[in-house]
């Protein structure tokens, strides 16, 4: 009996041990691929970790003490299964072939949408002064660290350099680039960000100035994590194809850019100065630092995704707070690894998309920083969405927890530890895979309105 | 204006595959279990209704609207909205915009509606392409199997 029982076992694990081996054959650049992204999630939490001195301190978090309310910034689809765009807003305006003229509420900018042979060429703006009420990014304005008072610790706290300036410049706020980009994302495009900050007494006249630290990384969607690791494999071959200066993290820049933020629905209040923090590792063989944006096209049989206005926010940001940054968007086939296109992003894009309202999301980032800008001395963590003092989640505003002593027996609510620990995941629920869901437009169809069904052309 | 740099067959020298579509462990998922029976039913009397309705499938319904009437609602959008204002749009051609426009926004909602069947017919592909599911279904299958000599 006993030996029936051994042969029975030992032959359903060769079946078994066969069934892996062929599945892990096909599947094998697709396990790389998602390892590597749990991997670098572990990885980020040994960066945070390793700084015991700062995680001791601010590792958890209490109840939410304050709440922001983002509503009235929030995408108009957001409680909508899909939503329809509608034609091109008013406000754009297409003048002699490729230029693209837009009248946005900030200015005026007058931008051309340039081939690759073009590349040289920097992107046409005419910014009106109503604009640089906004956006003071000029680069005479702009500091870029010489020293190795930067590099000492990773943290924006511990930045020498960013403190001096605070110090000589009135600042209200100094933030990471990654980080300004997150508050600048509309509530209701699967938008959601955690950002540890501290409040100093360091401005002049002992002012306060908060300084928000890079964003935690949160549990990831199945397409999140796929592109993050083809994001990995486009730099390893750019690395090998482009002949980069800095492809290997060697050598790192900050470059330190003054941006004055002035709410557009409260233009009487006070202006807010934030201190952004620009990290470029990475430089194009030109000289200009280089940002990578993956784009996964699953369903490239029908048509062209259209880019979510969180994407398009990103080039925005990055291409105004750096003008001489190349932004370059990769879309590759999900299914083949195929590259289907390389294209460099500049103005003339941003303002082609369709259902992109940039002061809007500027306006949410203000809001976001006035509400920080209330905050005493110590340490804190906002989140978005925000959850209320019992748990209850808060779909629309962000809330801010206040750092709390274990010691003193405080209950938790939010653990920095288990926060990295669940970033590990990926969820494949039904409605994580419907947020993967992106809308096209149909392929090879010229003559087609948007968003309506393929034209039949026998007809 | 859009370049295609490695159109050629090219590919990121990691992904040296193509991914196999693979719906074994997702169409095996739903059997065994009442709750998921149930739901399936669920599902299966949904779709009925749904086919009562008749919602269109995005790939093989084809447009209402006429070839010209796409491109002259195109040249209309352009004229009045987009073009140099000095520029007069007679009462007659702001009228056919609208008649036009009516058409196109009724073509929209029929096309949302297919948009979210197809959404609900297609999720499995995020699972498919770069998750892999039959490795998943053999560490459960192995779970399973070895509880009774762990306890």
């Amino acid at each position: 009996m006993g030996v029936i029982v051994f042969l029975h076992d030992a032959i359903l694990w060769l079946i078994f041990l066969e069934f892996v081996e062929t599945s892990n054959e096909k599947y094998q650049y697709t396990k790389e691929i998602v390892l590597y992204s749990s991997k670098k999630a572990r990885s980020y939490y040994s960066h945070w970790l390793d700084k015991s001195n700062f995680t001791s301190s601010i590792s958890n978090f209490g109840s939410s003490i304050q709440q922001i309310s983002l509503e009235l910034f929030a995408l108009p689809h957001h409680s909508l299964d899909i939503m329809i765009p509608d034609d091109i807003p008013s406000h754009i305006s297409r003048e002699n072939g490729e230029h693209l003229k837009s009248q946005q509420p900030f200015g005026n900018i007058v931008a051309k949408i340039l081939g690759d042979g073009n590349k040289h060429m920097r992107s046409v703006r005419n910014i009106s002064n109503d604009f640089d009420r906004i956006f003071e990014n000029d680069f005479l304005k702009s500091y870029k660290s010489t020293t190795e008072n930067t590099r000492t610790n990773g943290f924006l706290r511990h930045d020498k350099t960013a403190i001096e300036l605070v110090k000589k410049h009135d600042i209200d706020l100094v933030i990471t680039d990654k980080s300004f980009i997150a508050t600048c994302q509309r509530p209701g495009e699967r938008t959601r960000w955690k950002l540890p900050l501290s409040v100093l007494s360091i401005g002049p006249s002992n002012k306060l100035t908060s300084i928000i630290e890079d964003l935690l990384p949160e549990p990831q969607n199945p397409r999140e994590c796929i592109t993050e690791g083809i994001n990995h494999a486009a730099w390893q071959h750019f690395a090998s194809k482009v002949n980069t200066k800095n492809i290997q993290d060697k050598h790192v820049d900050f470059k330190y850019i003054l941006v004055v933020l002035q709410s557009s629905i409260r233009p009487k209040d006070k202006s807010i100065r934030v201190l952004v923090r620009c990290e470029n590792k990475r430089y194009s063989a030109e000289g200009y630092p280089l940002r990578i944006f993956t784009h996964l096209e699953y369903f490239k049989e029908r048509g062209d995704e259209i880019r979510s206005s969180s994407e398009v926010i990103s080039w925005l940001v990055e291409t105004t707070l750096q003008p001489n940054v190349l932004v370059k968007e990769i879309s590759i086939d999900a299914s083949s690894g195929l590259v289907l296109e390389e294209e460099v992003k500049n103005h003339a894009h941003i303002l082609s998309e369709p259902t992109l309202d940039a002061r809007k999301h500027f306006d949410c980032a203000s809001a976001v920083f006035r509400g920080v800008s209330l905050l005493p001395e110590g340490e804190f963590l906002a989140r978005f969405p925000g959850v209320d003092s019992s748990g209850i989640l808060l779909p629309l505003s962000v809330s801010l927890h206040k750092a709390n002593d274990e010691k003193k027996g405080n209950v938790t609510s939010l653990n920095i530890e288990r926060e990295f620990s669940r970033a590990e995941e990926v969820h494949l629920n039904g409605q994580s895979l419907l947020d993967c869901f992106h809308m096209w437009n149909w392929n090879n169809v010229v003559s087609n309105v948007p968003f309506t069904f393929q034209v039949d052309e026998t007809n | 204006m859009m370049q295609n740099y490695y159109g050629n067959g090219n590919r990121l020298p990691i992904l040296l595959a193509e991914v196999p579509l693979s719906t074994s462990f997702l169409s095996a998922e739903s059997k065994g279990d009442e709750d998921d029976e149930e739901k399936a039913q669920e599902d299966k009397d949904d779709e009925d209704e749904e086919d009562k309705i008749q919602i269109p499938d995005l790939d093989s319904t084809k447009s209402n609207l006429t070839l010209e009437q796409h491109t002259r609602y195109k040249q209309l959008l352009h004229d009045i909205y987009f073009s140099n204002r000095n520029r007069k749009v007679s009462v007659k051609q702001k009228r056919e915009f609208h008649s036009l426009r009516s058409l196109v926004l009724a073509e929209r909602e029929m096309y949302r509606q297919a948009l979210i069947r197809f959404r609900k017919e297609n999720m499995r592909r995020f699972l498919e392409i770069g998750f892999d599911a039959r490795t998943y279904c053999f560490w459960v299958l192995l779970y399973f199997y070895m509880m009774p000599y762990f306890g």
